[in-house]
Protein backbone atom coordinates (compact mmCIF):
# COMPACT_ATOMS: atom_id res chain seq x y z
CA UNK A 1 0.00 0.00 0.00
CA UNK A 2 1.41 3.45 -0.78
CA UNK A 3 1.99 5.00 2.57
CA UNK A 4 3.56 8.78 2.78
CA UNK A 5 5.80 9.04 5.60
CA UNK A 6 7.31 12.23 6.94
CA UNK A 7 10.73 12.08 9.04
CA UNK A 8 11.84 14.92 11.45
CA UNK A 9 14.22 15.71 8.82
CA UNK A 10 11.13 16.34 6.34
CA UNK A 11 9.74 19.08 8.64
CA UNK A 12 12.99 21.22 9.21
CA UNK A 13 12.46 22.88 5.85
CA UNK A 14 8.82 23.03 6.00
CA UNK A 15 8.67 24.54 9.77
CA UNK A 16 11.06 27.01 8.17
CA UNK A 17 8.64 28.50 5.38
CA UNK A 18 5.50 27.88 7.56
CA UNK A 19 7.16 30.24 10.44
CA UNK A 20 8.10 32.47 7.98
CA UNK A 21 4.69 32.55 6.59
CA UNK A 22 3.01 33.36 9.74
CA UNK A 23 5.09 35.83 10.33
CA UNK A 24 5.45 38.06 7.66
CA UNK A 25 1.71 38.04 7.21
CA UNK A 26 0.64 38.18 10.74
CA UNK A 27 -1.17 35.54 10.53
CA UNK A 28 -3.06 33.31 13.58
CA UNK A 29 -2.11 30.42 12.22
CA UNK A 30 -0.75 28.02 9.01
CA UNK A 31 -1.93 24.56 8.20
CA UNK A 32 -0.86 21.91 5.48
CA UNK A 33 -3.94 19.38 4.91
CA UNK A 34 -3.09 16.66 2.79
CA UNK A 35 -6.00 16.46 -0.14
CA UNK A 36 -7.43 13.42 1.48
CA UNK A 37 -8.17 15.31 4.55
CA UNK A 38 -5.44 14.52 6.52
CA UNK A 39 -3.48 17.56 9.05
CA UNK A 40 0.26 17.44 8.46
CA UNK A 41 1.68 19.91 10.38
CA UNK A 42 0.85 23.05 11.50
CA UNK A 43 2.01 26.41 12.93
CA UNK A 44 1.39 29.41 15.45
CA UNK A 45 -2.14 29.28 17.37
CA UNK A 46 -4.44 26.75 16.74
CA UNK A 47 -5.80 25.90 20.39
CA UNK A 48 -8.95 26.99 20.31
CA UNK A 49 -10.24 25.03 17.37
CA UNK A 50 -10.74 20.98 16.31
CA UNK A 51 -7.73 20.82 13.98
CA UNK A 52 -9.06 17.42 13.02
CA UNK A 53 -12.40 18.73 11.58
CA UNK A 54 -10.56 21.76 10.26
CA UNK A 55 -8.45 19.58 7.66
CA UNK A 56 -11.36 17.28 6.94
CA UNK A 57 -13.04 20.26 5.65
CA UNK A 58 -10.54 22.56 4.18
CA UNK A 59 -9.85 19.44 1.70
CA UNK A 60 -13.63 18.86 1.18
CA UNK A 61 -13.45 22.23 0.88
CA UNK A 62 -10.80 22.72 -1.72
CA UNK A 63 -12.00 19.56 -3.95
CA UNK A 64 -15.54 21.11 -4.00
CA UNK A 65 -13.99 23.97 -5.19
CA UNK A 66 -12.02 22.63 -8.12
CA UNK A 67 -14.66 20.91 -9.11
CA UNK A 68 -16.79 24.04 -9.26
CA UNK A 69 -14.24 25.99 -10.58
CA UNK A 70 -14.41 23.29 -13.35
CA UNK A 71 -17.86 23.31 -14.47
CA UNK A 72 -17.28 26.80 -15.11
CA UNK A 73 -14.28 26.10 -17.87
CA UNK A 74 -11.67 27.10 -15.66
CA UNK A 75 -8.34 25.15 -16.24
CA UNK A 76 -6.96 24.93 -12.34
CA UNK A 77 -7.88 26.73 -8.95
CA UNK A 78 -5.35 29.11 -7.85
CA UNK A 79 -7.05 29.81 -4.42
CA UNK A 80 -9.60 29.51 -2.17
CA UNK A 81 -10.90 32.15 0.40
CA UNK A 82 -13.57 31.70 3.26
CA UNK A 83 -14.16 35.57 4.13
CA UNK A 84 -15.57 35.30 7.64
CA UNK A 85 -16.74 37.97 10.08
CA UNK A 86 -13.60 37.97 12.08
CA UNK A 87 -11.34 35.61 10.79
CA UNK A 88 -10.84 34.43 7.38
CA UNK A 89 -9.25 31.31 5.59
CA UNK A 90 -6.66 31.27 2.51
CA UNK A 91 -6.17 27.77 0.93
CA UNK A 92 -4.26 26.87 -1.99
CA UNK A 93 -2.40 23.54 -3.26
CA UNK A 94 1.33 22.90 -3.91
CA UNK A 95 2.76 19.53 -5.32
CA UNK A 96 -0.92 18.45 -6.55
CA UNK A 97 -1.99 17.14 -3.16
CA UNK A 98 -1.12 19.84 -0.23
CA UNK A 99 -3.46 22.37 0.53
CA UNK A 100 -1.11 25.73 2.09
CA UNK A 101 -4.14 27.05 4.56
CA UNK A 102 -3.46 30.62 6.27
CA UNK A 103 -6.18 31.98 8.83
CA UNK A 104 -5.96 35.36 9.57
CA UNK A 105 -7.59 38.24 10.88
CA UNK A 106 -8.17 41.58 10.90
CA UNK A 107 -4.38 42.07 11.68
CA UNK A 108 -3.32 41.13 8.34
CA UNK A 109 -4.89 41.22 4.64
CA UNK A 110 -6.17 39.30 2.19
CA UNK A 111 -3.39 40.81 -0.56
CA UNK A 112 -0.51 40.07 1.52
CA UNK A 113 -1.34 36.44 2.58
CA UNK A 114 -1.76 36.11 -0.90
CA UNK A 115 1.44 37.34 -2.16
CA UNK A 116 2.98 35.28 0.58
CA UNK A 117 1.17 32.04 0.82
CA UNK A 118 2.35 32.22 -2.95
CA UNK A 119 5.56 32.68 -2.18
CA UNK A 120 5.54 29.84 0.47
CA UNK A 121 3.83 27.25 -2.16
CA UNK A 122 6.73 28.14 -4.36
CA UNK A 123 9.52 26.71 -1.84
CA UNK A 124 7.17 23.80 -0.58
CA UNK A 125 6.30 22.61 -3.63
CA UNK A 126 9.88 21.48 -4.12
CA UNK A 127 9.90 19.85 -0.58
CA UNK A 128 6.92 17.85 -1.33
CA UNK A 129 8.00 16.50 -4.75
CA UNK A 130 10.76 15.76 -3.21
CA UNK A 131 9.13 13.74 -0.61
CA UNK A 132 6.72 12.18 -2.97
CA UNK A 133 9.89 10.91 -4.88
CA UNK A 134 10.79 9.14 -1.53
CA UNK A 135 7.52 7.05 -1.36
CA UNK A 136 8.26 3.27 -1.62
CA UNK A 137 11.84 3.95 -0.89
CA UNK A 138 11.71 4.06 2.95
CA UNK A 139 10.59 1.87 4.82
CA UNK A 140 8.90 3.37 7.98
CA UNK A 141 8.90 1.23 11.17
CA UNK A 142 5.20 1.17 11.22
CA UNK A 143 4.79 -1.08 8.11
CA UNK A 144 5.86 -4.08 9.71
CA UNK A 145 3.52 -7.04 11.03
CA UNK A 146 4.14 -6.81 14.42
CA UNK A 147 2.70 -3.26 14.24
CA UNK A 148 -0.38 -4.47 12.60
CA UNK A 149 -0.71 -7.21 14.93
CA UNK A 150 -0.10 -5.01 18.24
CA UNK A 151 -3.20 -2.36 16.45
CA UNK A 152 -5.29 -5.21 15.79
CA UNK A 153 -5.20 -6.11 19.45
CA UNK A 154 -5.49 -2.28 20.66
CA UNK A 155 -8.99 -2.68 18.19
CA UNK A 156 -10.23 -5.54 19.66
CA UNK A 157 -10.16 -3.64 23.04
CA UNK A 158 -11.44 -0.35 21.52
CA UNK A 159 -14.63 -2.69 20.29
CA UNK A 160 -14.72 -4.79 23.50
CA UNK A 161 -13.43 -7.97 22.65
CA UNK B 1 -3.00 7.03 1.24
CA UNK B 2 -1.44 6.30 4.77
CA UNK B 3 0.27 8.76 6.44
CA UNK B 4 3.39 8.33 9.01
CA UNK B 5 4.04 11.51 10.96
CA UNK B 6 7.44 10.85 12.71
CA UNK B 7 7.04 13.81 14.49
CA UNK B 8 3.62 13.75 15.68
CA UNK B 9 4.59 9.87 15.93
CA UNK B 10 1.12 9.61 14.54
CA UNK B 11 -0.66 7.32 11.95
CA UNK B 12 -3.54 8.14 9.79
CA UNK B 13 -5.87 5.90 8.00
CA UNK B 14 -8.97 7.14 5.87
CA UNK B 15 -11.82 4.39 5.41
CA UNK B 16 -14.76 5.22 3.21
CA UNK B 17 -18.13 4.30 3.74
CA UNK B 18 -19.62 3.53 0.34
CA UNK B 19 -23.18 2.97 -0.59
CA UNK B 20 -26.56 3.47 -2.39
CA UNK B 21 -28.68 6.44 -0.83
CA UNK B 22 -30.46 5.86 2.36
CA UNK B 23 -28.54 2.38 2.75
CA UNK B 24 -27.62 3.09 6.12
CA UNK B 25 -23.81 4.69 5.97
CA UNK B 26 -24.70 7.74 8.44
CA UNK B 27 -26.13 5.10 10.91
CA UNK B 28 -22.99 3.01 11.20
CA UNK B 29 -21.15 6.39 12.10
CA UNK B 30 -23.62 7.50 14.25
CA UNK B 31 -23.82 4.58 16.12
CA UNK B 32 -19.76 4.39 16.10
CA UNK B 33 -19.95 7.88 17.88
CA UNK B 34 -22.64 6.99 20.46
CA UNK B 35 -20.67 3.38 21.43
CA UNK B 36 -17.20 4.92 21.58
CA UNK B 37 -15.63 6.12 24.78
CA UNK B 38 -15.27 10.12 24.06
CA UNK B 39 -11.40 9.77 24.52
CA UNK B 40 -10.89 7.79 21.61
CA UNK B 41 -13.60 9.64 19.27
CA UNK B 42 -13.34 13.46 18.01
CA UNK B 43 -16.64 15.08 17.24
CA UNK B 44 -19.42 13.54 13.96
CA UNK B 45 -19.40 16.08 11.41
CA UNK B 46 -22.13 15.69 9.47
CA UNK B 47 -23.06 18.18 5.98
CA UNK B 48 -26.51 17.18 5.44
CA UNK B 49 -29.45 18.86 4.19
CA UNK B 50 -32.02 20.35 6.25
CA UNK B 51 -34.04 16.58 6.00
CA UNK B 52 -31.01 14.57 7.21
CA UNK B 53 -30.10 13.49 4.00
CA UNK B 54 -25.86 13.66 3.89
CA UNK B 55 -25.05 16.95 1.20
CA UNK B 56 -21.28 15.89 1.18
CA UNK B 57 -19.63 13.85 3.78
CA UNK B 58 -19.91 12.64 7.45
CA UNK B 59 -16.87 12.15 9.52
CA UNK B 60 -15.76 10.77 12.58
CA UNK B 61 -12.13 10.07 13.53
CA UNK B 62 -11.19 7.12 15.59
CA UNK B 63 -7.78 7.06 17.72
CA UNK B 64 -6.26 3.63 18.68
CA UNK B 65 -4.23 5.20 21.12
CA UNK B 66 -0.86 4.37 21.63
CA UNK B 67 0.42 1.27 19.32
CA UNK B 68 4.46 1.05 18.92
CA UNK B 69 4.72 4.51 20.58
CA UNK B 70 2.21 5.75 16.90
CA UNK B 71 -1.20 7.13 17.95
CA UNK B 72 -2.73 5.53 15.61
CA UNK B 73 -5.71 6.74 13.67
CA UNK B 74 -9.18 5.63 11.54
CA UNK B 75 -10.73 8.46 9.82
CA UNK B 76 -14.26 7.35 8.47
CA UNK B 77 -15.86 9.02 6.30
CA UNK B 78 -19.20 8.48 4.61
CA UNK B 79 -20.38 9.42 1.23
CA UNK B 80 -23.67 11.13 -0.31
CA UNK B 81 -25.13 8.17 -1.83
CA UNK B 82 -27.83 9.53 -3.59
CA UNK B 83 -27.36 9.37 -7.57
CA UNK B 84 -27.05 13.04 -8.65
CA UNK B 85 -24.26 13.86 -5.67
CA UNK B 86 -21.55 12.00 -8.31
CA UNK B 87 -18.38 14.43 -7.97
CA UNK B 88 -19.18 14.73 -4.28
CA UNK B 89 -18.85 11.21 -3.90
CA UNK B 90 -15.65 11.25 -5.88
CA UNK B 91 -13.91 14.17 -3.57
CA UNK B 92 -14.36 12.10 -0.64
CA UNK B 93 -12.58 9.16 -1.92
CA UNK B 94 -9.28 11.08 -2.05
CA UNK B 95 -6.52 8.83 -0.50
CA UNK B 96 -8.81 6.36 0.22
CA UNK B 97 -7.16 3.28 2.66
CA UNK B 98 -10.09 1.14 3.04
CA UNK B 99 -13.44 0.72 1.94
CA UNK B 100 -16.60 -0.48 3.47
CA UNK B 101 -19.49 -0.98 0.66
CA UNK B 102 -22.96 -0.80 2.77
CA UNK B 103 -25.77 -2.89 1.11
CA UNK B 104 -29.57 -2.25 1.24
CA UNK B 105 -30.96 -5.75 1.98
CA UNK B 106 -34.06 -4.52 0.93
CA UNK B 107 -35.44 -6.29 -2.51
CA UNK B 108 -36.71 -2.72 -3.92
CA UNK B 109 -33.02 -1.95 -3.66
CA UNK B 110 -31.06 -4.49 -5.63
CA UNK B 111 -30.30 -2.23 -8.40
CA UNK B 112 -29.13 0.60 -6.37
CA UNK B 113 -26.76 -1.76 -4.52
CA UNK B 114 -25.37 -2.81 -7.88
CA UNK B 115 -25.28 0.48 -9.52
CA UNK B 116 -23.24 1.87 -6.92
CA UNK B 117 -20.84 -0.50 -6.66
CA UNK B 118 -20.60 -0.03 -10.39
CA UNK B 119 -20.10 4.10 -9.29
CA UNK B 120 -17.59 3.21 -6.95
CA UNK B 121 -15.01 1.31 -9.60
CA UNK B 122 -15.90 4.28 -11.93
CA UNK B 123 -14.52 6.62 -9.42
CA UNK B 124 -11.51 5.07 -8.43
CA UNK B 125 -10.49 4.37 -12.35
CA UNK B 126 -11.01 7.97 -13.24
CA UNK B 127 -8.83 8.96 -9.73
CA UNK B 128 -5.92 7.58 -11.84
CA UNK B 129 -5.92 3.83 -9.77
CA UNK B 130 -4.55 1.36 -11.76
CA UNK B 131 -6.44 -1.86 -11.85
CA UNK B 132 -4.26 -3.26 -9.49
CA UNK B 133 -3.72 -0.73 -6.85
CA UNK B 134 -7.92 -0.50 -7.09
CA UNK B 135 -7.72 -4.15 -6.08
CA UNK B 136 -5.16 -3.82 -3.25
CA UNK B 137 -7.55 -1.50 -1.43
CA UNK B 138 -9.09 -3.30 1.43
CA UNK B 139 -12.86 -3.77 1.34
CA UNK B 140 -15.67 -4.95 3.40
CA UNK B 141 -19.41 -5.54 2.62
CA UNK B 142 -22.21 -5.22 5.02
CA UNK B 143 -25.54 -6.38 4.01
CA UNK B 144 -27.65 -3.96 5.70
CA UNK B 145 -31.52 -3.75 7.46
CA UNK B 146 -31.33 -7.81 7.84
CA UNK B 147 -34.26 -6.50 10.26
CA UNK B 148 -36.57 -6.05 7.58
CA UNK B 149 -39.45 -7.90 6.56
CA UNK B 150 -38.64 -9.28 3.24
CA UNK B 151 -34.51 -9.01 2.46
CA UNK B 152 -32.88 -10.09 -0.34
CA UNK B 153 -31.23 -13.54 0.42
CA UNK B 154 -27.46 -12.91 1.41
CA UNK B 155 -26.40 -15.16 -1.29
CA UNK B 156 -27.97 -13.61 -3.91
CA UNK B 157 -26.19 -10.08 -2.39
CA UNK B 158 -23.03 -12.40 -2.21
CA UNK B 159 -23.51 -13.12 -5.52
CA UNK B 160 -24.22 -9.72 -6.76
CA UNK B 161 -21.87 -7.68 -5.04
CA UNK B 162 -19.13 -9.49 -3.64
CA UNK B 163 -18.09 -12.55 -5.52
CA UNK B 164 -14.21 -11.89 -5.08
CA UNK B 165 -14.95 -13.38 -1.16
CA UNK B 166 -14.29 -10.43 0.70
CA UNK B 167 -15.45 -10.40 4.58
CA UNK B 168 -19.15 -9.51 4.44
CA UNK B 169 -21.53 -9.08 7.29
CA UNK B 170 -25.20 -9.07 8.12
CA UNK B 171 -26.20 -5.38 9.90
CA UNK B 172 -28.87 -4.02 11.40
CA UNK B 173 -27.28 -0.50 11.96
CA UNK B 174 -29.87 1.05 13.49
CA UNK B 175 -29.53 -1.28 16.13
CA UNK B 176 -25.71 -1.53 15.92
CA UNK B 177 -25.78 -5.00 15.05
CA UNK B 178 -22.74 -5.69 12.51
CA UNK B 179 -21.52 -2.20 12.83
CA UNK B 180 -18.33 -2.41 15.08
CA UNK B 181 -17.67 -6.05 13.23
CA UNK B 182 -17.43 -4.46 9.76
CA UNK B 183 -15.19 -1.19 11.57
CA UNK B 184 -12.87 -3.95 12.76
CA UNK B 185 -12.42 -5.75 9.96
CA UNK B 186 -12.05 -2.67 7.42
CA UNK B 187 -9.52 -1.38 9.80
CA UNK B 188 -7.44 -4.90 10.31
CA UNK B 189 -7.75 -5.36 6.67
CA UNK B 190 -6.21 -1.72 6.64
CA UNK B 191 -3.35 -2.59 8.51
CA UNK B 192 -2.35 -5.76 7.25
CA UNK B 193 -1.98 -4.06 4.32
CA UNK B 194 0.16 -1.90 5.34
CA UNK B 195 2.45 -3.98 6.65
CA UNK B 196 2.23 -6.76 3.68
CA UNK B 197 4.24 -3.74 1.23
CA UNK B 198 6.36 -3.14 -0.81
CA UNK B 199 4.91 0.59 -0.71
CA UNK B 200 6.16 0.99 -4.34
CA UNK B 201 3.63 2.87 -6.25
CA UNK B 202 4.31 6.34 -5.25
CA UNK B 203 1.28 8.85 -4.50
CA UNK B 204 -0.56 9.47 -7.41
CA UNK B 205 -0.44 12.87 -8.39
CA UNK B 206 -4.09 14.38 -7.79
CA UNK B 207 -4.85 16.58 -10.61
CA UNK B 208 -8.41 18.49 -9.97
CA UNK B 209 -10.51 15.73 -10.97
CA UNK B 210 -12.42 15.59 -14.34
CA UNK B 211 -16.15 15.58 -14.41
Amino acid sequence: MPQWTLFENDFRSIDLVLNELLERTNALSVHLVDRSGQLITTAGRTGDFDATAFASLIAADFTANAELSQLLGENGLAAVVSEGKSRSVHSCLLADRVILCTVFDRRSTLGLVRFRAQRAVSELDRVFRDLFEKVGLVEPETATPEFAAAASQELDALFGE
Amino acid sequence: MALINHRAREIHFKIVYYGPGLGGKTTNLKFLHDRLPPERRGRLLSIATDHERTLFFDFLPIALGQVNGFTTRFHLYTVPGQVYYRLSRRAVLQGVDGLVFVADSHPAREQANRESLADLAEHLRTMGLAPAQIERIPRVFQWNKRDLPVTLPVERLHAALNPGGAPEFEAVAREGKGVTETLRTACKAVLVRLSSGPAAAPPPALPTPRP
